[in-house]
């Protein structure tokens, strides 16, 4: 990796795409792993590739702050508003990847809406 | 036409919401499946006594609606206008700034990031604008400009002693000498305090970042994060991060290619509570024992290897990117009075959805309770909040509408703390609580000075002695004169704060102390000592359900006639209190 200059980061945030049609975020801080995030990540990872949904990317981020429906997940796909699933086990888990991910429908039980805006973009758009 | 997406939340348990069935029934009477469709939520990001409908794409969210005001909205919804007087607006006074959310009382510019980013992922990080900052301090501002910015914003901080971050700043700018050094205080340990670790697990290169601009500005070469090793993710992901920021040319020799540089390291911490405090983290960093020195010299004179130096928390250093960003004005807008900016709370303790917050300072003890936690767990009665961990103190309920800020929680004889919330119910008792942090600062006290070491312990055997019955009025007057003693005397904060939690417990239920001491009762039953259960023999009916929830099987008698508790084995947990149905135990 070249060191940036100035400017470069500019350069770099503009040109920056994410090749996916969607992202699957798993808060995995330590409270998430704790609570059952590390074991519902490696089901998706070893479920998605099998079911050919590799234009999803799956991600890991830090702690959102729900303590009380971990494990929690966010859904984001294009066209379709964000969704948060809380106390997600293996069975939402599965529901998840064949409802919501493959026919596109929400999953009309433990829908925990998506708390906030994503406030970090806002701050920082240009 | 765009599908609809509604989410309803009801207080009451989703499966009989009035609202989700009549808005299903209406969508299916229609014939409108293909255009709109109606979810349950469990939870929204707010809540209330009523329930929600929160509407998707457009992002309305309708409040305190009638049953009869539903068939205007599922009209609205239909035709895609909207109803203006149902709309949820929150109170613009305290953040008039366009990025809070207006959805959920909460504004986030500390947690930002974290839970929507990959923190393992500095693409990600500068996809968002990370590291944006830095570059506009070193290419477009000198350090003056930097720290003038930073003074301005207001920023106080968020450990807990709230000195504005700005001033300490220039102070070590001033101090003469080429070497300076730079900290980050990660040493969290407040019991039921998680907002440090949230950040550096979440989004490490902020932390990275906000160092950087602050060595900048002060002139410093080199720093240190002090974390403690049993966050062991958060330090994976910190080496990542600024392992990642030299690769990228954005921390180490001539970053971004200009003359500055910067190196950053990690120390780890062994755990020890009073490592947290500036002396002893110093100390701790030098490979010396952590114990604190007496001040002065300040750290801003002669800090870590007698050189000036300079250290923040863990959440003023995340403030700092986007002060510099957006500017101070910007910052200053948020907030009331001297106290500027948004806190983090973790939340934890007696209510429905504990967790992290991110708040703008003056919102109220009311909101965070009830709006975003939902509320006392069990509908229980609200008690008290203990504030600021073992060096803060309780609030009482009469408070409960106050605004939380550096200033009010001063004058109430609490402090802000590094912000950790436990909420309390009637059923805590208030000696019992003030007990475990004394045993908590007695266990940590390092031991250097004798009126933290030997007052903490004097202070812990009189509040046990009450716990115990066997206290006595006198008792009151010593722990004062000991407390007042410890505050005066006590070489650091540690010990200077261990008795804050007793007396603002002590002022503000005092009553509930004095049934301790004079009537020897604890009238919530946590102090077992003071407690007896007893069955009245006219009232039992001998259904067994005591016995039964009995751990240890000291409830005796035949189905149907009178039971007994053998008093000798009784543990005193009260099971039996809780399973009786017909009011024939008693607590005495």
């Amino acid at each position: 990796m070249e060191k940036m200059k100035k400017g470069d980061l500019a350069e770099f945030k503009k040109n920056y795409k994410s090749p996916y049609k969607g992202e699957i975020i798993i808060s995995m801080g330590t409270c998430g792993i704790a609570a059952g995030g590390d074991a519902v990540y490696k089901l998706f990872e070893s479920e998605m590739k099998e079911k050919g949904l590799e234009n999803v990317k799956l991600k890991k981020t830090g702690c959102l702050g729900m303590c009380f429906c971990e494990p929690n997940l966010i859904v984001k796909l294009d066209g379709m508003p964000d969704i948060l699933y809380g106390n997600v086990d293996e069975r939402l888990a599965r529901l998840i990847m064949n409802e919501h991910l493959t026919k596109k429908r929400i999953i009309n039980f433990n829908t925990i809406f998506m708390p906030t805006d994503d406030i970090g973009r806002k701050i920082f758009k240009d | 036409m765009i599908k609809q997406h509604v989410f309803v939340w009801d207080p009451t348990p989703s499966n009989s919401s009035a609202v989700y069935n009549y808005l299903v029934k209406k969508v299916n009477e229609r014939d409108l499946g293909e255009s709109i469709e109606v979810y349950r939520s469990t939870y929204i990001g707010l809540t209330s006594g009523t329930p929600i409908i929160r509407i998707l794409p457009k992002n309305i969210i309708y409040t305190k609606f009638e049953q009869e005001d539903l068939g205007e909205i599922f009209e609205s919804i239909v035709s895609d206008e909207v109803v203006d007087r149902f709309i949820c607006e929150y109170d613009a006074k305290l953040a008039p700034v366009s990025e809070r959310d207006k959805q959920s009382k909460q504004f986030k510019i500390v947690l930002r990031n974290v839970g929507y980013l990959d923190p393992e992922s500095i693409e990600e990080y500068i996809s968002r604008g990370g590291y944006k900052a830095l570059e506009k301090a070193i290419f477009e501002m000198d350090p003056d400009r930097v720290i003038k910015e930073i003074k301005d914003s207001g920023l106080r901080g968020r450990g807990g002693g709230g000195f504005s971050t700005g001033l300490k700043w220039e102070l070590t700018r001033k101090e003469p000498g080429a070497e300076k050094f730079v900290i980050c205080n990660a040493d969290e340990g407040d019991p039921g305090a998680y907002m440090d670790r949230a950040v550096l697990e979440g989004d490490p290169h902020t932390i990275v970042e906000g160092m950087a601009i602050g060595a900048y500005a002060v002139g410093c070469k080199e720093g240190f994060i002090y974390v403690r090793a049993e966050y062991p993710l958060a330090i994976e992901r910190l080496e990542k991060a600024i392992s990642d920021a030299k690769k990228y040319g954005l921390l180490g020799d001539n970053i971004l290619g200009s003359e500055f540089s910067f190196n950053l390291e990690l120390r780890w911490g062994a755990g020890a509570f009073v490592c947290g405090e500036e002396t002893a983290l110093m100390a701790s960093i030098e490979g010396k024992r952590g114990n604190p020195k007496p001040r002065p010299p300040f750290p801003s004179q002669s800090g870590l290897w007698k050189k000036p130096s300079f250290i923040n928390n863990v959440e003023t250093w995340a403030n700092i990117p986007p002060i510099v960003e957006k500017g101070s004005g910007w910052f200053s807008s948020i907030g009331v009075g001297r106290s500027k900016g948004t806190k983090v709370f973790a939340v934890t303790g007696k209510v429905k959805d504990p967790g992290l917050i991110e708040v703008p300072m003056g919102t109220t003890f009311r909101e965070i309770v009830y709006d975003l936690c939902g509320g006392i767990l069990d509908n229980k009665k609200f008690k008290a909040v203990q504030t600021g961990g073992p060096s803060g103190g309780v609030i009482p309920e009469k408070f409960i509408d106050m605004s939380v800020d550096y200033e009010t929680l001063m004058s109430i004889g609490s402090m802000m703390g590094s912000g950790g919330l436990i909420v309390m119910d009637q059923s805590d008792c208030m000696v019992d609580v003030n007990k475990f942090y004394l045993q908590f600062s007695v266990d940590e006290s390092c031991g250097k000075c004798a009126p933290c070491r030997i007052g903490g312990k004097q202070l812990l055997d009189l509040i046990s002695k009450i716990t115990d019955g066997k206290g006595d009025k006198k008792d009151i007057q010593k722990i004062k004169n000991i407390s007042n003693a410890m505050q005066k005397a006590s070489l650091c904060a540690l010990g200077q704060t261990t008795p804050n939690p007793v007396l603002s417990a002590m002022h503000y239920f005092e009553e509930e102390y004095m049934e301790h001491i004079s009537d020897k009762k604890c009238r919530t039953g946590k102090c077992s000592n003071l407690v007896q259960y007893m069955i009245i023999p006219e009232k039992c009916i001998g259904c067994t359900a005591c016995a039964l929830k009995c751990p240890v099987k000291c409830i005796s008698g035949e189905k149907k006639k009178p039971h007994i508790i053998d008093q000798k084995f009784c543990i005193k947990c009260g099971e039996c209190f809780n399973a009786c149905k017909f009011n024939a135990i008693v607590r005495g």
